[in-house]
């Protein structure tokens, strides 16, 4: 896992870009800037959420055992 | 032969001194008549069969419980000639005899000590149950007393039992039994229950358990008792004063004991009932486990569903707010001043910057046409 990784955290701030980026006040910079950021916490996520799929298979599988 | 004349009082001495040289003591049995006591001390009484009549004397003390004209008595007593008021014997011990006199003797003392409420319920102790230590007054060669041994060590063992062998029965067995019931009284390792059994007998044979002092002593004792004497139609006044009657010694080894095996097996039950719980409570305990284990991983894959499809329909739409791409598709941003502008706010002569995919194009608005986008 991901050090210091706030699974709440990074969701809020995808929200927060995909809001902005709707917004007509923003300019072609900020607005590649916050995509640019977007994919990168999109590309976190779901390396944290692979892991913790992961994760549950494993506790999965020691139950069963 | 010389005669020899005797003063009266001579003669009373030597009468008196030859009679209890020959018969210091005698055996008499008769029917009493003319029985009296004087100043609640004095017992005065005659004996009588069909030809003749012989007085007595005593005191309230050597009775054997309350008498009256017309019962056979055997007394024990000395012969003496009173150099005033004449012959009598000075009663030593009366017992009632023949089955009829003691029953009677019995039924009159019975209905003296209910009047002073001897026999009362309100009397009666509890024994202790089970109990640990016994003082047991009986005979040790008697039948009864190997009964009692038997089943109580068989019922439950470990007690201390002390044993004080009395006669029990004859006319040395009220004595005995009341001195061993202060033996147990006073002694500084008490008991927790006196018993006193003898095994079943003929009316006479069990006289000394209703003789008045022997009542009076077990009445008076200290430590609860129970008396258990073996016969089967009446009972003892003994039994009935002691705090708890047994029909029969084993019957009163029964009654201050359970019986270990039937202890033993309420244990085993018991273990086995527990045995049980504890099984029940273990697949309960497991099932829950189980259940938790399944109801976990179900909840946490919904989460893990949910939060997949968020990040699968973000990413769905940051693809879609990817400004580039909207350049791309020919679309432009318009900017006065180097600030976004709303297309509504655009005026004439306006000098605006539009940006493309391509390039940045600077312009001046020459003229506005409104669109009827209605």
């Amino acid at each position: 896992m991901v050090k210091n990784f706030v699974y709440r955290d990074k969701k809020d701030e995808l929200e927060k870009i995909l809001s902005e980026l709707q917004s007509p006040e923003l300019n072609l910079e900020e607005a590649i800037t916050k995509y640019k950021t977007g994919n990168e916490l999109i590309k976190e996520i779901e390396e944290y959420l692979n892991k913790a799929k992961n994760t549950i298979i494993q506790i999965r599988n020691n139950k069963d055992n | 032969m010389v005669e020899h004349v005797f003063s009266v009082s001579d003669f009373v001495a030597v009468f008196n001194q030859s009679i209890s040289y020959a018969y210091p003591y005698v055996f008499i049995e008769g029917e009493i008549e003319n029985f009296k006591i004087s100043k609640n001390k004095w017992v005065y009484f005659s004996l009588r069969d069909d030809l003749a009549s012989v007085r007595f004397f005593g005191t309230v003390f050597q009775l054997p419980g309350p008498l009256e004209d017309g019962l056979k008595i055997r007394v024990k007593g000395s012969p003496f000639l009173h150099p005033i008021y004449g012959f009598s014997i000075n009663v030593s011990q009366i017992k009632p005899v023949g089955e009829g006199s003691i029953k009677k003797a019995a039924k009159l003392l019975e209905a003296k000590l209910k009047a002073e409420g001897l026999f009362d319920l309100s009397r009666k102790r509890l024994i202790e149950y089970p109990v640990y230590s016994i003082g047991l007054i009986t005979s040790v060669g008697s039948a009864a007393y190997h009964d009692f041994i038997k089943i109580i060590s068989e019922r439950w063992g470990g007690l201390d039992i002390r044993v004080q062998d009395v006669q029990v029965q004859g006319d040395m067995a009220a004595s005995q039994i009341i001195k061993a019931l202060d033996f147990f009284n006073t002694s500084p390792h008490s008991v927790d229950v006196i018993v006193i059994i003898r095994g079943g007998g003929s009316a006479e044979d069990l006289s000394s358990f209703n003789e008045e002092y022997l009542i009076r002593s077990i009445a008076s004792s200290r430590i609860p008792s129970l008396v258990a004497i073996g016969h089967e139609v009446d009972i003892s006044l003994a039994e009935l004063v002691a705090d708890r009657r047994c029909s029969t010694p084993t019957h009163a080894a029964e009654t201050l004991t359970p019986d270990k095996r039937d202890i033993l097996n309420e244990l085993k039950r018991t273990t086995l009932q527990l045995d049980n719980l504890v099984d029940d409570y273990n697949d309960y305990a497991m099932q829950f486990i189980d259940d938790s284990k399944n109801s976990l991983a179900e909840k946490i894959s919904r989460i893990f569903d949910q939060e997949m499809k968020y990040i699968k329909e973000s990413s769905s739409l940051l693809s879609a707010l990817n400004p580039i791409e909207i350049l791309k598709r020919g679309y432009a941003i318009v900017r006065r001043n180097g600030k976004n502008i709303n297309s509504k706010l655009i005026k004439t002569d306006d000098k605006l910057t539009i940006e493309t995919y391509y390039n940045n194009i600077e312009v001046v608005v020459k003229s506005l046409r409104i669109k009827d986008n209605n």
